[in-house]
């Protein structure tokens, strides 16, 4: 872990933002992910929504990087990122893309779904910005459009990652959840607490959710009193 | 463990800061309070030798014992207490309940009275000044010794009272006696009855022998009555003079030229602070501790949830958190074409 940790201050100190030589600034970054996908079983095929109790807990990192991991893992599969947080969306600016149009023009039926897709530095990886924020977030993911466009996404692509909003900040999450096939639950080291997550786990289907991911993990105990305890 | 482990760690610096600060400001306080100057004397004491009504206890104290208790006894009464400090340099702070108060607390944390053999006894007393402090040892032995004396001359008085009285009580009917012998024997006939006479004539009346015995015993009442009176009048007369040696200060309360070095200020206060300090500390560990509801490891995670990784914290330094959050964000996804937030003099560690 700090081996990894020490190899991120490098690569980030060496890089350029211009750079073509795309590689993991992470060291052991898809390994890490990897681990993640296979014990979830969630490699094959279908749509798997991530989400968290609070906002900044890293559910878009998450699925990202899970997204990322799949496409280069499996070539021949079709992998999207579908952001589904009209309120707070990131993956435009992340990726330097366009944010319009995005989601909600396809859920107001004013694009096709395909012309939101985004290209990436994957050749079998798309992104699908939100194109928020919009005034009535949770109105449009209510209607009969997601369901759709989630269906013509399961048709598109083998796998669908959906970044959610925070499940305690409203209850967009709940929706999208239940349009998944699998859920993952992130929870970020010192953030929420033992009631809150346990308030949104009650939110979401526990037929649906495969594992918990644990962000942001750091220790402030010397590794030799860690060893002397066995922790 | 884990917990209690993690949160220390994490906030150790504020929790040690107790352990670290109260010992240093505890000692400080201690030092920087006025030391005090101690001066002690020494006195000879000997066992009343008159009138020791004292219960059969006080045979097995020591006079040193025995004058200790009366002092220390004497001292928690506010007239004896009045009366030392009017012969001392804080005679002023007799004005007000609030001087009085501060007297009160001065003597109880200054003034030692402890015996230190069987007829030696010392007293001592801690005050801001070395005058003050000797000056406080002379008035509280003067206004003993005062006390003493009076109570001897009071206790020999009334042994005196007593006697004389009994001596007067008893020359009273010896005077009645011999009146009525004398008028009892002025009527009698002249030939037969003399006082003194034969025994025959006293014989013969039993009425002269009633009178004759009364006045005898009479007298006989008298003598010992005045003998009494005399022995008690030397017992008193000598004691009195001889309480000088009962009461004898060999030691006479010094100047005191430097302070009192006092083992408890320089080890105990700053020791009670590091302990209070570390009370303070596990205290606020416990505090932190049950505050802190949030998840920090996986083992905190249930088991029946499946955690599937952990990803490491990721820290940006020289941004603000909420841009070091786009930057880790971005750096996971910069593989997939991210485009990184700042220039090449960004770094990032963990």
């Amino acid at each position: 872990m700090n081996a990894a940790r020490a190899s991120w201050l490098r690569a980030m100190r060496n890089v350029s933002t211009t750079a073509s030589d795309r590689r993991w600034l992470l060291r052991g970054g898809d390994e890490l992910f990897r681990g993640m996908y296979t014990r979830a079983g969630v490699a094959q095929s279908g749509t798997i929504a991530v989400c968290s109790a609070l906002p900044g807990d890293g559910r878009t990192t998450l699925s990202v990087g899970l997204a990322l991991t799949l496409a280069q893992d499996h070539p021949d599969r079709r992998v999207a990122v579908l952001e589904t947080d009209l309120m707070h969306p990131v993956l435009a600016a992340d990726f330097g893309v366009a944010p319009a149009p995005g989601l909600v023009d396809a859920l107001l039926d004013q694009v096709p779904l395909r012309e939101v897709y985004r290209g990436t530095a994957f050749d079998n990886l798309r992104l699908i910005p939100s194109a928020g924020p919009t005034d009535e977030p949770e109105r449009l993911l209510r209607t009969h459009r997601m369901a759709a466009i989630v269906t013509e996404l399961r048709s598109d692509f083998d796998l669908v990652i959906m970044d959610t909003p925070a499940v305690l900040s409203n209850s967009d999450a709940q929706l999208v959840t239940r349009l998944a096939d699998s859920v993952l639950f992130v929870v970020r080291a010192g953030s929420a607490s033992d009631e809150e997550i346990d308030t949104a786990l009650a939110q979401i289907d526990r037929q649906k959710l495969r594992g918990v991911v644990l962000n942001a993990a750091h220790s402030s105990v010397p590794g030799w009193i860690r060893k002397v305890f066995g922790l | 463990m884990a917990r209690v482990l993690e949160t220390f760690f994490r906030h150790k610096a504020l929790i040690l800061l107790p352990t670290l600060l109260l010992p240093i400001v505890v000692g400080a306080i201690a030092f920087a309070a006025p030391v005090p100057y101690e001066s002690a004397a020494g006195i000879w004491v000997e066992r009343a030798t008159y009138l020791s009504f004292g219960d059969e206890f006080e045979r097995w104290l020591t006079p040193a014992q025995h004058q200790t208790n009366r002092l220390n006894e004497l001292l928690r009464t506010r007239s004896f207490l009045t009366d030392v400090v009017l012969r001392s340099p804080l005679a002023n702070g007799l004005a007000n309940e609030r001087g009085r108060e501060e007297i009160r607390q001065l003597f109880a944390e200054g003034l030692t009275v402890e015996p230190a053999g069987e007829h030696l006894l010392t007293v001592r007393f801690r005050a801001a000044t070395p005058e003050l402090a000797q000056a406080l040892v002379n008035a509280v032995i003067e206004t003993f010794q005062v006390k003493v004396a009076e109570d001897r001359t009071a206790q020999a008085q009334l042994a005196i009272s007593f006697y004389e009285a009994r001596l007067r009580a008893a020359d009273e009917e010896l005077r009645r006696a011999e009146t009525e012998l004398r008028r009892y024997v002025a009527g009698a006939p002249a030939s037969s009855i003399r006082p003194g006479g034969s025994v025959s004539a006293v014989v013969l009346d039993p009425q002269l022998s009633e009178l004759q015995r009364r006045a005898d015993y009479a007298t006989s009442d008298a003598e010992r009555a005045r003998s009494l009176l005399d022995q008690a009048r030397l017992e008193v007369s000598a004691s009195q003079q001889g309480q000088e040696l009962g009461f004898q200060v060999v030691d006479r309360a010094e100047l005191p030229s430097t302070p009192t070095r006092q083992l408890r200020r320089t080890l105990m206060f700053p020791l009670a602070g590091v302990l209070g300090g570390i009370v303070l500390s596990a205290l606020l560990l416990v505090l932190l501790v049950a505050a802190d509801r949030s998840v920090r490891s996986r083992f905190e995670l249930e088991e029946s949830l499946g955690v599937l990784g952990v990803i490491p914290r990721l820290k940006a330094r020289g941004l603000t958190s909420r841009v070091g959050a786009v930057a880790v964000r971005r750096g996971i996804a910069f593989v997939g074409g991210a485009s990184l937030p700042a220039g090449p003099t960004t770094s990032l560690r963990a």
